[in-house]
């Protein structure tokens, strides 16, 4: 299977530049792009997807090159943006179906077979005959990575995968975007990198703009390597040590607090050093750009 | 290269507008009701027949096309649709046509049924009173059409065509070089209505090229 190239992907909104001359080469399986909100991921992403055009560079899939061929780059993606407002008044199947007529399957038949299937594939199949309108917000996100599916699309694109599901759905979304990430590119826009570290063989971090590309997890979190330290304190010593240390994470234990604190040197004796996470290097790495002292 | 929204019915555009589908419906039954229980208020049963369903059962097709592309232009996911492979034409401007083909003919089935309603009346009808009402709702269709693309906003898109159809009534399409939606309903007299009838099929023209040339640009859309 060829890689997804992107090459000096340029956009500007107005005097505002979104994206300054994003440089991936993304291989199958699924890649995570990385950042805050305002990045520039949701403009990648749409770029991608053939709603935007750049303004300068160019993105290629074998010989299909994104400018010259939209129509071809259609036919091979499933998207699933932010937001899945649309199709209230028709039921989850008539809505799989019109996509999947949208999408360019032939047969009525196909289009139907189809749907089913992957309706059942997300848990949605007995609500099928349900209007689209009276979903929750995790069903609705459920019918999203649905229709992205119909037509076997090489190239998936997700965008915030788990907003708006509840833990179990969570984990079932990225057992199934692995699953996907056996034969397809998938990719996945979060600002969350629990998604990430459960998902992804590699991924980039977008920052104002620009993209860095790390090709498997253990480059970003090799960054926060002897930065990562737990230190069990009793809970009065918490505040102190809120105001000197850059805590991550908290744990409370009997009479204690257990706390996951970023620092390039040892924060007291009784630290522990621990193993970084993909979060973590990302903070470090983050850290490290704004030249922020830890 | 195929696309599926060429076979696609249009029955699911119709159901996916939901409850606006209806407003035309019920707009037309509300003028038909009052023509057929006010038929003896005109003199002329031709005059009353166009004043009384010549003006919202014509713009009724509005509504039509705003809602039938309110995924498309105004919704939260509309970036979904507009990363489809559909073409532009066959999802854009043949989707409007096949509606306002489907409208035309409700509209006259509804004519119909007030004449037979109200036969005693006696029309005497001229061959106006046939192409004008289509006309004027295929004019319609493209502005519809066009703003719906522009404003992206059915709120705005309302405004305009209300402010829009409320100066042509009010001043008989007085300034606009014979390009009037109304003169079925509301005749301007220093008008010729064959030239009223090719004025409107150009602007219909340039409204539905105009339309989708906007209709084209998908950036612009998602803006």
């Amino acid at each position: 299977m060829d890689n997804l190239v992107i090459r000096n992907i340029k956009k500007s909104f107005q005097n505002i530049r979104a994206l300054n001359c994003i440089n991936l080469d993304i291989e199958r399986g699924v890649f995570g792009l990385l950042g805050e909100n305002g990045a520039g991921k949701t403009t990648l992403m749409r770029i991608i997807a053939t709603v935007l055009e750049p303004d300068e560079g160019e993105i290629c899939f074998g010989d299909i090159v994104w400018c010259k061929h939209p129509d071809k780059v259609r036919q091979m993606i499933g998207y699933l943006p932010q937001e899945f407002g649309i199709f209230k008044n028709i039921t989850s199947l008539e809505c799989m179906e019109y996509i999947g007529y949208l999408k360019g399957i032939e047969s009525k038949n196909n289009v139907r077979e189809q749907a089913e299937q992957i309706l059942k594939d997300v848990n949605l199949y007995e609500y099928k005959d349900r209007k689209v309108g009276t979903f929750s917000g995790g069903m609705k996100r459920r019918l999203g990575i649905a229709q992205a599916l119909l037509n076997n699309p090489l190239i998936i694109i997700v965008d915030e995968l788990t907003s708006g599901l509840d833990p179990e759905e969570r984990i079932h979304f990225r057992n199934l975007l692995r699953i996907l990430g056996k034969d397809h590119i998938v990719l996945l826009s979060t600002h969350i990198a629990a998604d990430i570290e459960a998902t992804c063989q590699a991924l980039a971090v977008i920052r104002n703009g620009h993209a860095v590309q790390f090709n498997s997890l253990a480059e970003l979190t090799d960054i926060a390597e002897n930065k990562v330290w737990i230190w069990q304190v009793d809970t009065e010593n918490y505040n102190k040590i809120d105001k000197k240390f850059k805590i991550i994470s908290t744990k409370t234990l009997n009479n204690k607090i257990e706390l996951r604190i970023i620092s390039h040197i040892k924060p007291n004796h009784d630290a522990l050093k621990a193993q970084p996470t993909v979060e973590e290097g990302y903070l470090v790495w983050n850290m490290e750009q704004k030249n922020i002292q830890y | 290269m195929e696309h599926g929204a060429k076979k696609y019915s249009i029955l699911i555009d119709i159901k996916n507008m939901g409850i606006f589908f209806c407003v035309p419906v019920i707009i037309m039954a509300l003028c038909g009701t009052y023509i057929v229980f006010a038929k003896y208020e005109f003199s002329e049963p031709i005059i009353m027949l166009r004043k009384g369903f010549g003006i919202f059962p014509i713009i009724g097709i509005s509504i039509w096309i705003y809602y039938i592309f309110e995924d498309l232009l105004d919704s939260n996911g509309k970036e979904l649709l507009l990363s489809m492979p559909y073409n532009d034409i066959d999802y854009g401007l043949f989707r409007i046509i096949k509606l306002t083909l489907v409208y035309v003919i409700m509209f006259y089935v509804f004519l119909f049924a007030i004449l037979v309603l109200t036969l005693e009346r006696n029309y005497v009808f001229q061959f106006q009173d046939i192409y004008f009402p289509i006309l004027s709702i295929f004019f319609y269709s493209g502005f519809s059409f066009l703003t719906a693309v522009i404003a992206k906003n059915n709120l705005i898109s309302f405004t305009v065509l209300g402010v829009f159809s409320v100066f042509m009534y009010s001043t008989r399409g007085g300034v606009s070089a014979c390009i009037y939606p109304f003169q079925w309903s509301n005749p301007n007299p220093y008008y010729n209505p064959a030239i009223v009838a090719l004025a409107l099929i150009a602007a219909t023209a340039a409204l539905y090229a105009s339309a989708n040339f906007f209709f084209n640009n998908r950036e612009f859309l998602m803006k």
